[in-house]
């Protein structure tokens, strides 16, 4: 009669008994479509959330595996997924949590020749993704398709959240103009990040989410929420539209989606040691034969100091300058020796060497693999993080 | 009136000192503070202070080019630099927190 069923009106009792949900409210929630890209820390609230508020439709974009290191803060997972493909867990812990719930599934990478495709079946996306090139992906196929972007983000203690809605106010680019130089801001692999703080920014999103969906309240549009764990300290910030804004000014250039890695200065890593500013790589094998020969090696650590007492080189005289101090102490590395930079996966370690290779250090190589690729191939009794 | 002028003098003085906030990405290149107080007139002086106090902070705020980077953002209480009219030149008073917010990606 109402257009809910006993069972309905049973499960959403809590949201109908709000005077700014009600069985409308429920209505809309249950006509609603979200997409979620990535299901990790922040995908897991917000799937969980917005599965048992009886959002009608869920869509979940990721293309990873669930991983040992994704359990302290990814609780959609359990420790018997670890392996598993994140999306085919998700899904079926979503329709656990609630069966009337259409959990869609994406297991793919999502790029520009797909996004706009899979976004356009749903009508607010929230983004949970951990690195630049699919925040910026993301924002650009909502504002070609003029849809709400939750917007939440986390690092180490603080988070941000805010809802960026070009038609309302301003998007994402309107704030970050142009992202950061590889390496330059850690992620939460390299910086970490405390278990609970995706669940409380990405609840937010849920939040804003559903608040979008019923119609109520006052958005986050035009206004960026910090968090600051430690101290327990909210900023809230205005938020302008850009006119210059590339996405969504007043003579916008991007008109369709661009090559995101490309834009992030994460392409062009040319492997081959014969192209010139090329970064040469080293397998840990090879360089634990070559020490083992005796050779002379310069072993620069640019990691973290906490990541150096999980585990380093210093046995064969590796030293330390963390990433953003190689600029400042690049005159403590011995340069009459060749080189090998390592960081904990190889990412962090090649920017180093680029950087380096740009101050003249040209006798210089990026241990491929990083510390894990050392721990697997050479110690095995090292263990990996 | 005499309580205004006071209050007027406070608040213009040459020497006061600006709160400048900074983000868990930033503060391991200023001796993992947080939280500084700098002299300064405006929120221009303030950065100039903060960079010449932690130079290894200059190349996360600002270009070769002088000018802010674009991953970066600077807040006087909850306005962005660019909405304020003066901008850089933007008067700082006692009590104003200048909030420098770059980019992060954790998901």
């Amino acid at each position: 009669m109402n257009g809910l069923s006993a069972s309905e009106l049973k499960r959403y009792s809590r949201h109908l008994a709000l005077p700014d949900v009600g069985i409308e409210g429920q209505l809309a929630l249950r006509a609603g479509k979200v997409a979620i890209v990535g299901a990790g820390g922040l995908g897991s609230p917000t799937g969980m959330y917005l599965a048992a508020a009886g959002v009608g439709k869920i869509g979940l974009i990721d293309f990873d595996v669930v991983d040992l290191t994704n359990l302290q803060r990814q609780v959609l997972f359990s420790t018997d997924d670890v392996g598993r493909g994140k999306v085919e867990s998700a899904a079926a812990r979503l329709r656990g949590i609630n069966p009337d719930v259409d959990v869609i599934g994406h297991n793919v990478r999502l790029a520009s020749d797909n996004a706009l495709d899979i976004l356009s079946g749903y009508d607010v996306v929230i983004d949970g993704t951990d690195n630049f090139p699919t925040r910026y992906l993301v924002n650009d196929a909502c504002v070609l398709l003029g849809k709400p972007y939750i917007y939440g983000s986390i690092l180490r203690f603080e988070g941000q959240v805010s809802v960026f809605d070009a038609q309302r106010g301003p998007c994402y680019r309107c704030l970050f103009r142009e992202p950061p130089p590889p390496g330059l801001v850690p992620s939460c692999a390299e910086g970490g990040v405390l278990g609970v703080l995706p669940g409380i920014i990405g609840s937010l999103q849920a939040l804003e989410t559903l608040k979008l969906l019923i119609g109520a309240g006052d958005s986050l549009i035009g206004r960026l929420a910090l968090f600051d764990a430690l101290s327990f300290r909210w900023r809230e910030l205005k938020l302008k539209k850009n006119d210059d804004c590339p996405a969504c000014g007043v003579n916008p250039t991007i008109t369709a989606l661009i090559d995101y890695e490309d834009f992030c200065g994460l392409k062009g890593t040319a492997m081959s040691s014969d192209t010139p500013g090329a970064v040469r790589e080293i397998t840990a094998t090879e360089l634990k034969k070559r020490l083992d020969a005796g050779e002379a090696l310069t072993l620069v650590d640019v990691r973290e100091p906490y990541e150096w007492d999980i585990a380093n080189l210093e046995a064969y005289g590796a030293k330390l300058i963390p990433l953003g101090d190689i600029t400042d102490r690049a005159d403590e590395i011995d340069r009459s020796r060749e080189i090998v930079v390592y960081c904990r996966s190889g990412k962090r370690s090649e920017s180093a060497v680029r950087h380096l290779q740009g101050q003249g250090f040209d006798n210089i190589w990026n241990l491929r693999g990083g510390i894990n690729g050392w721990a697997t191939e050479v110690d095995p009794d090292m263990g990996t993080y | 009136m005499v309580l205004q002028e006071l209050t007027s003098l406070s608040r213009d003085a040459a020497d006061g000192r600006a709160e400048i906030r900074l983000p868990t990405a930033l503060i391991d290149h200023c001796g993992g503070q947080a939280v500084l107080f700098l002299p300064a007139r405006t929120i221009g002086d303030a950065l100039d202070g903060l960079v010449a106090a932690h130079p290894a902070l200059r190349r996360h705020l600002f270009a070769d080019t002088g000018g802010l980077r674009g991953y970066v953002n600077v807040f006087l209480n909850e306005d962005e630099l660019r909405t304020l009219p003066a901008g850089l030149s933007e008067r700082v008073q006692e009590g104003d927190v200048i909030m420098v917010v770059p980019s992060i990606a954790g998901g």
